[in-house]
């Protein structure tokens, strides 16, 4: 049986109207824009802690929030 | 009130250390760096107050004013489909007049040195012909060029020509996928654009580009004298081709930029004598008007020729024809003929000491206000800062004669007095280096502008050596010319001059990263914690480990891996730069390129192959703590640390702890010194010697972090030297783990001097007091360092002189704090424009004093 996967984890969902895109924890692939990278992990020290996001206008999670971070909370 | 450093019992007495500048007393530590600019002159100070600084971090640009410009990719495609059948050396000289010929100029109000490489100040240039994805994520930001569709249209039109998709071909889409993400390995330069070149000034200084173009001429005759001889010899005959088209290529490029600075010579003049309504600056813009009329067409015949002649030409080698980071050359030799016409002799263009500071002045601010067209990963990695910009001093001629003049002086000085955090400057250190100049770098350092960095005079010249040895056409530099050398970048050395100079990146830069490398290890080449896929070779479940050896090969497999694939990348990409990507311009300014009619970019006379290990020191560090715990002592085993590692510590901070209390480089420790000293030599250079590059010679590592630390840091795992999945890597390429050198700066070079073998090019990074720093007593101490780190043969080391105070009252009110420089690693920036998460690892880095026993050991004479 495949494992579901939990709506806080970051998963694949075509057609999403929370995509990673638009999400403000979400940055830009160093090199390729469709993907991205996520920065909602952060540390008590400051550290942020990314995942690498595939497909960023299909992909999605359950920390989704709108707008865009300061150039300062990002690494 | 300033604060003073405590009195150390030395020798005897008791030594207080009073600051240097009394007045200093009165001013708080957290506003120390607001009090030190002094420009030169009332336009110096117009000229920082209104400069348009381009400085990135986190891939945004800092100012919302910033943006792309369309003209080039504009000009550059309408020549390309214009010359469509031409052969490709021509197309791209065409491309580049097409560029020159229509780009509109810009000349602003109280510039002495002219030109600009987009249509606007606010903009910067892209390229289409290098990456598409670079183009597209600028299609996609807030500082796309527009109009949009036309740029759309342009990106899509070069898509099948670009570099990118000519690399991407050679490389599996696994390895593609790879390098893309930055973790493992740096992606190609054909995928990012990013480049360096060292551009022959000394040519179009003393040449100028008429005796460029008669040479051309010449050599195309001779060469179709050759191609008509009887009989016809085919074998010697057809190679005449291709070089009477490289030529041609040159003539058409040197037409079209000595054109372009006569355009800028018309704008001036039409300013002077038609709208400018100051006496004083229409005379200088007449001034102007004549120096561009004149240079680079014809020989500099004065210093502010040899200024202005210089910018045309980094213009154009670093951003016109192509991108390129830095600004590398030897300065003060190469403008110091002129200095001596200009100031000693007055013969021409007769000027004062300070007026030359008000030129370096001037020229620092010209750089600060460059945009660069770079990728996203490139606008990530040297936060706060416009772009990699590094020019060089010092030194010593043949002979290891002193080359310090008083150019090198005016130069140091206009930096300290202008406060800029672009360019850097490196200082090339010999004891025979004057005293006097060497004061002038401890200003620099003291007064916390970061630079200049300071590299081994005698190292750097010897490695132009070394490296000579491997040329391919045998036409590598005779040991005079190996003291004619700068830094191509932040730390990778490559020689200057009329020829034999890096024109391309595939000689240096390509980036590894050990850090992720380790973590991987530990999980059989798995990236559980950033991408989720396979990053490199299966080398094994690690709880099957008997030995530390096992591990230690297993490491060896991923890195070798890593950096075979990092510059295999390097050279498909030269391939085809040499075959689509060629710079007419810049071979019509090179003596090899000239003699032999090959392009600039195809031919490789001196091998100077430098690439980085970024991250190595987590790597090294987490080495000793599992050979220590897990296979010298066994408290743990290897099963406990991987679990503990995929659980980010949560649950095990004991076991953390006493990973991270493990031995650690930087201490004058030999038990951790002894493996790192090995896995320097055995494994970062000695699989980089293994392999051939380009031009033939082997690659050494130069680790030099840049803002890499942090972006590693970013996207790796927690690691067995007890840190936390997220936090940065080291800030060096050789400092220890920042706080984590708890034995003094003396400690900390002797551990650093214990790696010598086939490397010297790793990135020291060292914080000083800045009470000590400020005192009566801050040369000396620091010259006794200097003199002690040079005695031991360390390549590089660079100093941030700025309070923990000064940075904390930064991050609160950053507004107030617009001239506080720090040293990143490898380059110096704003730090209110550097993220949190990089701010902090500056503050982290141990601030040194210098106790009774460093100083016994560094015979320091108080």
């Amino acid at each position: 049986m495949e494992e579901k996967i939990p709506a806080n984890i970051m998963h694949d969902e075509i057609g999403t109207k929370k995509p990673c895109s638009s999400c403000k924890w979400q940055i830009a692939d160093p090199t390729n824009p469709l993907r991205g990278q996520c920065t909602v992990n952060r540390n008590a020290m400051g550290g942020v802690w990314k995942r690498w996001i595939g497909n960023v206008s299909d992909m999605t999670c359950g920390k989704h929030e709108e707008g865009k971070l300061s150039f300062r909370e990002h690494v | 009130m300033a604060t003073v450093a405590e009195s150390v019992n030395y020798k005897g007495k008791v030594i207080n250390f009073p600051l240097a500048n009394q007045q200093e007393n009165e001013v708080a530590d957290d506003m120390l760096h607001e009090n030190l600019a002094r420009p030169t002159t009332e336009r110096t100070k117009r000229l920082k107050a209104r400069c348009r600084w381009k400085h990135a971090s986190a891939g945004e640009f800092i100012d919302s004013e910033v943006r792309a410009g369309i003209e080039r990719m504009r000009f550059i495609t309408e020549a390309h489909k214009a010359s469509e059948g031409q052969p490709e050396v021509i197309r791209r000289a065409l491309g580049l007049a097409n560029i020159l010929n229509k780009s509109t100029l810009v000349l602003q109000q109280d510039e002495f040195i002219i030109g600009y490489h987009a249509e606007d100040p606010e903009m910067f240039p892209l390229y289409p012909e290098l990456s598409y994805m670079a183009v597209q994520d600028y299609l996609m930001s807030d500082y796309s060029p527009q109009p949009k569709e036309e740029a759309e249209a342009i990106n899509q039109y070069w898509k099948r020509f670009s570099m990118q998709s000519k690399g991407e071909g050679y490389f599996s889409k696994e390895d593609l996928t790879r390098m893309y993400q930055v973790s493992t390995m740096e992606a190609p330069g054909f995928a990012t654009g990013y480049n360096s070149i060292t551009p022959p000034y000394e040519t179009i200084l003393q040449d100028g580009l008429l005796k460029r173009i008669e040479m051309a001429k010449a050599k195309i005759e001779h060469a179709q004298k050759e191609m008509e001889k009887i009989p016809w010899n085919a074998t010697e005959g057809l190679e005449w081709i291709s070089k009477i088209d490289v030529w041609k290529a040159m003539i058409i490029a040197d037409e079209a930029v000595i054109n372009w600075a006569q355009r800028h010579a018309r704008l001036a003049k039409i300013i002077a004598e038609s709208f400018e309504t100051d006496p004083a600056r229409r005379e200088e813009l007449l001034e102007i008007a004549d120096i561009s009329h004149r240079v680079p067409a014809e020989p500099c015949k004065g210093l502010k020729d040899a200024f202005q002649a210089k910018w045309y030409t980094y213009l154009l080698c670093h951003a016109i024809d192509r991108y390129a980071s830095g600004y590398a050359h030897k300065e003060d030799e190469l403008l110091e003929p002129y200095y001596n016409i200009s100031v000693e002799q007055k013969t021409f263009q007769p000027m004062t000491y300070t007026d030359v500071v008000e030129m370096v002045e001037m020229e620092r601010l010209k750089i600060s206000e460059h945009g660069a067209g770079k990728s996203r990963a490139y606008r990530e990695i040297f936060p706060g800062s416009n772009d990699l910009f590094i020019l060089t001093v010092g030194g010593t001629k043949p002979g290891y004669v002193d080359a310090c003049s008083d150019m090198t002086d005016a130069i140091l000085e206009g930096a300290r007095n202008i406060r800029t955090t672009e360019p850097s400057i490196v200082f090339r250190w010999h004891p025979s280096g004057r005293v006097k100049t060497k004061q002038h770098v401890f200003e620099c350092i003291r007064d916390g502008l970061g630079y200049p960095s300071i590299k081994h005079d005698i190292i750097g010249t010897e490695q132009m050596k070394y490296y000579s040895q491997f040329s391919k056409n045998k036409n590598g530099v005779t040991d005079d010319e190996a003291h004619y050398w700068a830094l191509v970048l932040c730390m990778s050395p490559g020689v200057c001059g009329r020829r034999k100079t890096q024109k391309t990146r595939s000689e240096g830069g390509g980036s590894i990263f050990p850090a992720k490398m380790m973590e991987i290890v530990l999980a059989d080449g798995f990236d559980w914690s950033y991408s989720a896929m396979q990053l490199g070779p299966h080398t094994g479940e690690p709880t099957e480990f008997k030995t530390f050896e096992q591990l230690w090969e297993a490491f060896r497999t991923q890195y070798a891996y890593a950096v075979s694939t990092v510059i295999r990348a390097k050279d498909v990409c030269r391939y085809f730069e040499g075959k689509y990507l060629q710079m007419p311009f810049v071979s019509s300014i090179d003596d090899g390129a000239m003699e032999l009619g090959r392009d600039a970019v195809e031919l490789s006379e001196q091998p100077n192959g430098w690439h980085n290990p970024i991250t190595t020191i987590v790597a090294a560090n987490s080495m000793v703590a599992i050979k220590k715990l897990i296979y010298d002592e066994k408290k743990y085993t290897m099963q406990q640390l991987v679990t503990a590692l995929r659980a980010n510590w949560e649950g095990h901070e004991a076991m953390r702890l006493d990973f991270q209390n493990a031995p650690k480089w930087g201490n004058d420790d030999d038990y951790a010194d002894s493996i790192i000293k090995d896995f320097y030599e055995d494994i970062i250079g000695g699989e980089m010697a293994k392999i051939t590059n380009y031009s033939g010679g082997p690659v050494k590592p130069v680790g030099q972090a840049v803002g890499l630390y942090m972006e590693i840091g970013s996207r790796t795992g927690p690691t067995p030297d007890g840190r936390f999945g997220g936090d940065a890597g080291d800030d060096g390429g050789i400092s220890p783990y920042m706080g984590t050198d708890k034995k003094g700066p003396t400690a900390v070079l002797r551990s650093v001097a214990k790696v010598q073998k086939n490397q010297k090019a790793n990135l020291l990074n060292q914080r000083l007091s800045v009470p000590i720093m400020r005192s009566i007593h801050g040369f000396s101490i620091w010259k006794s360092y200097m003199d002690a780190w040079e005695q031991l043969n360390i390549d590089h080391v660079q100093f941030n002189v700025v309070s923990t105070a000064e940075m904390k009252a930064a991050q609160q009110e950053p507004e107030k704090h617009q001239d506080l420089i720090v040293r990143v690693s490898g380059f110096s920036a704003r730090f209110v424009d550097i993220p949190t998460y990089g701010q902090n690892t500056i503050i982290a880095r141990n601030e040194q004093a210098f106790g009774a026993n460093d100083l016994e050991y560094l015979n320091t004479q108080l």
